[in-house]
């Protein structure tokens, strides 16, 4: 019986995409780096010193046991959202599942270089719908992180590189409440939060900002919201905020409900130029919906509840924003008027 | 390879309620299984059709009912998907050298196994695998793969004993 009958290694590649078909939301993202396939696997696989490089949401990441290829892994956000992964970590694959995460990562020698693929889903217990939605979210993070790798190798003598899973996804490690309605005004978490929680903040400006702003630009939206652009203070890039519309006319009215705290009224301390985006909210003021630049005016001296409220009268679905807004409490709320050229 | 034992049953319905960790572990049991079984049958296309298996296994999961039935379930799908892979890219395949083609139905002239295998149509060497490995019936094997028993019945009497003459040899 010695004989062999011919028989079919699966690569890893492979492997991992037919685990995708079995977790609901999962996205492979598959790549080809020219890079020979042990220098790509070395960096890899140091996950405590690559994973942090290549995922920005990512603080640090300990492996606190071993035992043959089987991983106990402790990973920490700058959120400050920490998660326990049990992982599974072998020659040109790792596989890494905590509560509400899954991170896969494959690679094979390929001609003239290394396939490579990741995976990565959100897991909602009973909800599938839910780990669908944020699918769009990773993908986009996981080509950016791939991106970052093909940085990293290119430059061999700083140590960079590594693969990844996208910034919402310890994000949503937080906790399950994961869908709140966008609010008006917030922005990139601060120093001081008292009333609105950490986490649920975290997960608005990581997961529900980012997926609004996506299918806004798409214009996916009721005419309630509206896109703010800002340049950041710090990078000089384009940031997108998704805001209640208070559009008149020729003036676009913010009321930020972090008042000072937010990461866009930062940035238009910064640099007042700014574009909006927002479908007119009343019919007179017709119906096309296109980016206008415009000059914003922070008006500290302004009441900005009572703006706020005024503001809601003509517009149901903004007073039903608002409604929210409060329920998540503010005290420091900023009137930000945009004169549109 | 049948039935399931215990602990694979606890990984499927660990799996089908979602536990990606138990997916995995339960890829890493079926993988060397779904590779046999594709890699006789489809040869060549072996890794394409062991994923396409794996990715029929993982995406159906949540319908098999009985975990102990794994593995005649796996099987069916691996049967199949190789049998289909190889037929589909046999026809579309680039015509490879005819020096080198075995005729068809030449199964005497065989060397080995592999070399038999590829003198053999896939259905062919679906219903040998299923047999010599699997230990179906010919009844079950040719039910399996939707054939008339008859028709496959006497170049599978000739296919296999050259085959144990190579495999003896």
């Amino acid at each position: 019986m010695n004989q062999p009958w011919p028989t079919t290694d699966i690569d890893p590649i492979r492997r991992l995409r037919a685990l995708a078909a079995g977790i609901s939301g999962a996205v492979v993202a598959e790549g080809f780096l020219p890079e020979a396939y042990e220098e790509v696997w070395a960096r890899l696989s140091d996950l405590e010193r690559e994973l942090p490089r290549l995922v920005p949401d990512l603080r640090w990441l300990r492996i606190t046991r071993r035992e043959g290829d089987r991983l106990e892994v402790v990973a920490r956000g700058h959120s400050g959202l920490r998660a326990r992964f049990d992982a599974v970590l072998r020659p040109g694959w790792c596989f890494m599942q905590s509560r509400f995460l899954i991170i896969g990562m494959a690679a094979a020698p390929a001609p003239g270089g290394t396939a490579l693929a990741t995976l990565a889903a959100v897991r909602v217990p009973g909800c599938r719908a839910i780990a669908a939605l944020a699918a769009p979210l990773f993908h986009r993070s996981v080509l950016k992180a791939t991106a970052r790798l093909r940085r990293g190798l290119r430059e061999r003598a700083t140590c960079q590189g590594a693969i990844a899973v996208g910034p919402p996804a310890l994000a949503v490690a937080s906790g399950g409440r994961t869908w709140s309605a966008p609010l008006a005004g917030t922005g990139e978490s601060g120093p001081h939060r008292r009333r609105i929680g950490r986490h649920l903040l975290a997960v608005q400006n990581r997961v529900v900002n980012p997926l609004v702003v996506a299918l806004a630009e798409r214009g996916w939206v009721p005419p309630t919201y509206a896109l703010v652009e800002t340049v950041g203070r710090r990078t000089g890039r384009t940031r997108r905020v998704p805001v209640a519309n208070g559009l008149d006319g020729d003036t676009f009215w913010l009321i930020a409900a972090l008042g000072e705290q937010a990461a866009f009224v930062r940035n238009i301390r910064a640099e007042p130029r700014v574009r909006v985006r927002a479908r007119p909210a009343r019919l007179r003021d017709g119906l096309t919906m296109r980016w206008r630049s415009g000059t914003a005016h922070p008006l500290p001296d302004d009441d900005a509840s009572e703006r706020h409220r005024q503001l809601g009268r003509r517009r149901p679905g903004y007073r039903l924003d608002g409604v929210l807004l409060r329920a998540l409490g503010s005290t420091n709320m900023l009137t930000v008027r945009i004169d549109l050229d | 390879m049948s039935p399931a034992s215990d602990q694979t049953s606890a990984l499927v319905v660990a799996a089908q309620s979602g536990d990606a960790m138990a997916m995995h572990d339960l890829l890493d049991h079926l993988a060397p299984y779904v590779g046999r079984i594709c890699g006789s049958i489809a040869l060549v296309e072996g890794p394409d059709a062991a994923q396409e298996t794996l990715v029929a296994v993982f995406r159906h999961l949540g319908s098999l009912r009985d975990p102990a039935a794994l593995h005649g379930w796996v099987r069916r799908i691996a049967v199949r998907e190789a049998v289909h892979l190889a037929r589909a890219r046999q026809r579309t395949g680039p015509v490879p050298d005819l020096s080198d083609l075995p005729a068809p139905g030449d199964v005497e002239q065989a060397t080995d196994i592999a070399d038999l295998l590829t003198r053999l149509a896939p259905e062919h060497r679906a219903m040998l695998i299923l047999r010599d490995r699997e230990g179906l019936s010919e009844a079950e094997a040719a039910s399996l793969l939707d054939l008339p028993p008859g028709t496959v019945k006497s170049r599978l009497h000739r296919a296999r004993k050259s085959f144990r003459r190579a495999w003896e040899a």
